[in-house]
């Protein structure tokens, strides 16, 4: 791992590898986190890059059936910071866009 | 950045054919605003050196940095005052409050200049963003798109003009990125003119050049992506 905690590798990434940095971390991986963490990975394989925080709430209404999700709600996830440390669980880069 | 009454966004490529030109146009525009902010983003970021002679410690003036257009390319290198580190998002909070907006862009020799509308407001500050060159590098590539996302982050309302060259950007192998913009519905994209060279593989509104007049016309502020 580099110095912020994302696997130098992607490819070393597996489920079990998400859930033993978790566990480093004292963070238990709920459907919700796990939901954000899959679709994190999925924005990243399509697109090329992690989504904006708004996509991630939009799509987090659409597929969670959270009407009410915000920013918030992803923050109380993963308060340091939602779609940074939903990539470090999913193996992939720290988001390098200053956005 | 706090609400300067002139920004410049420059995005271009230092060289010694466009330097003299660039910096007499801003200490023009400086001179004549109360505060101002000069943003560098992109291959901008390579002006730094070439304008740090002419970046004064005026404290009218926020000489800005965008911190990921410098962390990819001198990830070591100290800032030095008057610059600073600064994010596309602040910038775009202080083009919705600033009075005039002046646009280097990557690609064209124009620039960009739109005075806030007499009565508007944030909430009716209407933003375009055009591109019309062919990224050089994926990088590049990327930078356009991260402006774009930047403004879209906001939830501000903006649309991005293709023409020319521009469509590059939304063919091939580059078009995925923007994918996102259309499928998840975050800012409108229109193509003007013909498609002839680059077939756009990204979902885009077609006008002809009374359509992209209309648009612009209709745009608080321009930038020259």
């Amino acid at each position: 791992m580099d110095t912020d905690g994302h696997l130098l590798d992607p490819g070393d990434w597996s489920e079990t590898v998400a859930e033993e940095m978790a566990r480093r971390d004292d963070v238990e991986l709920c459907d919700l986190r796990w939901w954000l963490i899959r679709f994190v990975r999925d924005h990243y394989r399509k697109y090329g890059m992690p989504p904006l925080m708004r996509v991630a709430v939009k799509a987090m209404r659409r597929d969670c059936g959270a009407e009410d999700a915000s920013s918030k709600t992803l923050y109380r996830l993963f308060p340091d910071g939602p779609i940074s440390e939903a990539c470090r669980y999913a193996g992939l880069p720290r988001p390098e866009s200053c956005i | 950045m706090s609400t300067p009454d002139y920004i410049a966004l420059i995005r271009r490529k230092s060289s010694p054919d466009i330097l003299p030109g660039l910096e007499h146009e801003l200490h023009d525009a400086i001179q004549k605003h109360d505060s101002s902010a000069v943003f560098l983003h992109g291959d901008g970021v390579e002006m730094l050196s070439a304008i740090a002679s002419a970046a004064s410690s005026d404290a009218r003036v926020d000489w800005c940095v965008c911190k990921t257009s410098l962390e990819r390319r001198s990830a070591a290198e100290t800032l030095r005052s008057p610059f600073r580190l600064a994010t596309l998002t602040a910038f775009y909070e202080s083009v919705l409050l600033a009075r005039h907006v002046d646009s280097w862009g990557a690609g064209g020799k124009s620039f960009g200049t739109r005075a806030l509308a007499s009565g508007a407001s944030e909430a009716s500050h209407r933003l375009l963003l055009e591109v019309g060159f062919a990224p050089l590098d994926q990088r590049q590539h990327r930078e356009t798109l991260e402006m774009a996302l930047g403004a879209a982050a906001l939830e501000l309302d903006v649309s991005v003009l293709f023409f020319g060259d521009g469509l590059a950007h939304l063919a091939g192998g580059l078009a995925h990125g923007w994918s996102q913009v259309t499928d998840f519905g975050l800012l409108d994209i229109y193509v003007e003119g013909p498609i002839d060279r680059f077939q756009p593989e990204v979902a885009v509104q077609r006008l002809d050049t009374a359509g992209a007049a209309l648009l612009r016309a209709g745009a608080v502020t321009i930038l020259t992506l």
